[in-house]
């Protein structure tokens, strides 16, 4: 399970496929009717990244970080205080926030990985730092107004006068999970990637041939936290607020689900799977508390008989087209 | 200050009551269920109903004890049969990320059914006072239900031959399975135990206070907690480390606030995840 097997085609992990896909993205936008259209796939676009970085996390690097919600309400929160409270530049205050994140989450993988901790006990200090970020949220309710969340001043978004401010903000978020893609596709290709398969496989005998596996599982994950530090506060400055109901551990199942749906270890897999989740949660918004309920059953099958993805799908049916050409 | 050393002792029994179930499940399954939580609230829910609706106390309380039980079982049968026949790191993961499944579909369902509610089950008896202090008789209940239920679980390992398999397994499944103990029906037997401890720990708290729906991560994560203090094997080790927390959260929350408590609380769990796994009270079950 989860082994990257791909005989005859590489669909899934072809640069071109990747290219093509996010080019419809963008062009997507000129074909859409209204606002909520438009909010549903900056969306999607937020979460391709979130995905992404759990797939360097957890995917590549095999670490069970159970608090991507705080890691990246880490960046959301501390750039929406500092801009509030010392008022700032947005912009400067995100690449704080990427900073804190970034610095939160290496610092977990740092102390877990050099204490050689198994994988309960990741999963078990990472979901106790999550809820020490949500109740500390909660707690310092003078700064950050607790569960209500707190009001962030408005971004300049690049290009807001060529496109409108909708349009220049779904621009911005699009271009931040395609460069994360490129440096997904890019990370799995290089030497780093090629290092961290192989601690994947057996970190002892990594370490026997010179793999300094300390060095990078942290650097994995300090990738992952920034990418998560990047989206949350692009997040929270794109709907105008930080609040703790968003960077919840719910979105820690939604990005796993859309990690698991889209298959690891897939270049494709995390914008197949942003896709699929967050249109079926916008279909069915109207469960209400049940879409929780539906979320969970669809891990549980996806778990069960699904594991390798939908992007896996996608290689079995270009291999047998490919192969039924050739006969 | 002895008002709160006793709340301290009644949630640290509630603690051990939840953290014992988790211990006995992730020893025996080698899941680590994150659906714990929901068993406490399932029981809460049915007992705190029924009572409501003027069923007899203990009838109320007997059924929804018995329904987490009963969930337990389902789940060792159904849904985690595929995980016992993975091994290592991949058995973990897929244990977690089914339970935290089952977790989320049965929150969702209940968040649905029960918005915004609390359940409590109430005793029909007067406040009784003692030594000059007055005590909620159902607290006192709450505690005595507690006690019971930890000293006939213990008596259940130490004493009994099914006992004595289950601690057997614990240390070293291939040796238990070689002396001829049948871990499969064994494992679905502390399944039972485990949900029922859950549903003890839900009807100690529908006593004492009242059974949040939505509050099922954080009881699964308070029960995670407790085991990993207590060290995660051990049964001894649940009951003291839940005794321990439970004491050192009431006091602590009594000088500087809840919130606050329960971060001094999950900062103490990653020190003792970080400089002894093993755990603080470990020993041989």
């Amino acid at each position: 399970m989860w082994k990257l097997k791909r005989p005859g085609s590489r669909l899934s992990s072809s640069p071109v496929v990747l290219l093509i896909v996010f080019v419809i993205l963008a062009i997507i936008p000129s074909l859409l009717k209204n606002p909520y259209q438009l909010r549903v796939l900056t969306i999607i676009a937020i979460f391709i990244a979130f995905t992404y970085a759990a797939n360097i996390i957890f995917g590549e690097s095999r670490q069970l970080f159970l608090c991507m919600s705080a890691i990246s309400g880490i960046a959301a929160y501390t750039s929406a205080i500092l801009s509030i409270e010392l008022g700032l530049n947005p912009w400067l205050t995100i690449l704080i926030g990427i900073a804190f994140s970034t610095a939160v989450g290496s610092l977990l993988s740092y102390v877990s990985v050099s204490r050689g901790l198994g994988v309960i006990f990741v999963a078990i200090v990472t979901l106790a730092f999550t809820l020490i970020f949500e109740n500390t949220i909660l707690g310092l309710r003078s700064i950050t107004m607790g569960e209500t969340g707190l009001v962030v001043p408005t971004l300049w978004w690049p290009l807001e006068g060529l496109f409108g401010r909708r349009l220049a903000s779904y621009y911005v978020i699009l271009a931040y999970s395609a460069i994360v893609a490129l440096i997904y596709f890019m990370l799995i290709h290089s030497k780093f990637g090629m290092a961290l398969k192989a601690i994947r496989s057996d970190n002892v005998s990594a370490e026997v041939i010179g793999i300094d596996v300390t060095k990078h599982q942290v650097m994995a994950v300090a990738l992952g936290s920034s990418i998560l530090g990047m989206g949350g506060s692009l997040y929270a400055y794109y709907q105008g607020m930080a609040s703790p109901g968003v960077f919840s551990p719910l979105m820690d199942i939604t990005i796993f689900l859309m990690l698991i749906l889209g298959g690891f270890g897939a270049p494709i897999g995390p914008i197949v799977g942003a896709v699929f989740i967050i249109l079926i949660q916008e279909l069915t918004r109207g469960l209400g508390q049940l879409t929780m309920t539906f979320f969970g059953g669809l891990l549980v099958v996806l778990i069960l008989i699904f594991r390798e993805g939908i992007a896996s799908i996608f290689d079995k049916v270009a291999t047998y087209v490919y192969y039924s050409k050739r006969s | 200050m002895i008002e709160v050393l006793i709340d301290g002792i009644l949630f640290g029994l509630q603690l051990a009551l939840l953290a014992v179930g988790l211990v006995l499940i992730f020893g025996l399954g080698g899941v680590l269920n994150l659906a714990h939580g929901e068993f406490v609230i399932i029981t809460g829910i049915t007992a705190g109903m029924l009572s409501s609706l003027g069923v007899n106390i203990l009838i109320s309380i007997t059924t929804g004890v018995l329904l987490a039980g009963v969930a337990g079982v389902a789940m060792d049968r159904t849904l985690l049969r595929p995980v016992y026949k993975l091994s290592g790191e991949m058995e973990i993961l897929v244990g977690l990320f089914l339970t935290l499944g089952l977790a989320a579909a049965i929150d969702g369902v209940i968040a649905y059914l029960f918005p915004g509610l609390h359940f409590s089950i109430n005793v029909p008896v007067e406040a009784i006072s003692f030594f000059g202090l007055a005590f909620r008789p159902s607290s006192l209940i709450a505690g005595l239900v507690a006690v019971i239920s930890l000293l006939l679980l213990l008596f259940f390992l130490r004493n009994t031959t099914t006992g004595k398999a289950i601690r057997a397994i614990l240390q070293n499944q291939t040796g238990a399975r070689l002396c001829g103990i049948n871990v499969d029906n064994i494992r679905t037997l502390v399944f039972l135990l485990g949900g029922i401890m859950a549903g003890l720990a839900g009807v100690a708290q529908g006593l004492s206070s009242s059974v949040d729906p939505g509050a099922g991560l954080e009881l699964t994560s308070l029960a995670l907690i407790v085991s990993v203090v207590g060290g995660v094997r051990s049964v001894y080790g649940a009951i003291i480390a839940g005794l321990l927390l439970g004491i050192v959260n009431a006091v602590v929350s009594y000088l500087v606030g809840t919130y606050l408590a329960l971060i001094i609380l999950l900062v103490v769990v990653i020190g003792v995840v970080l400089f002894k796994p093993s755990g603080l009270f470990a020993r041989s079950v």
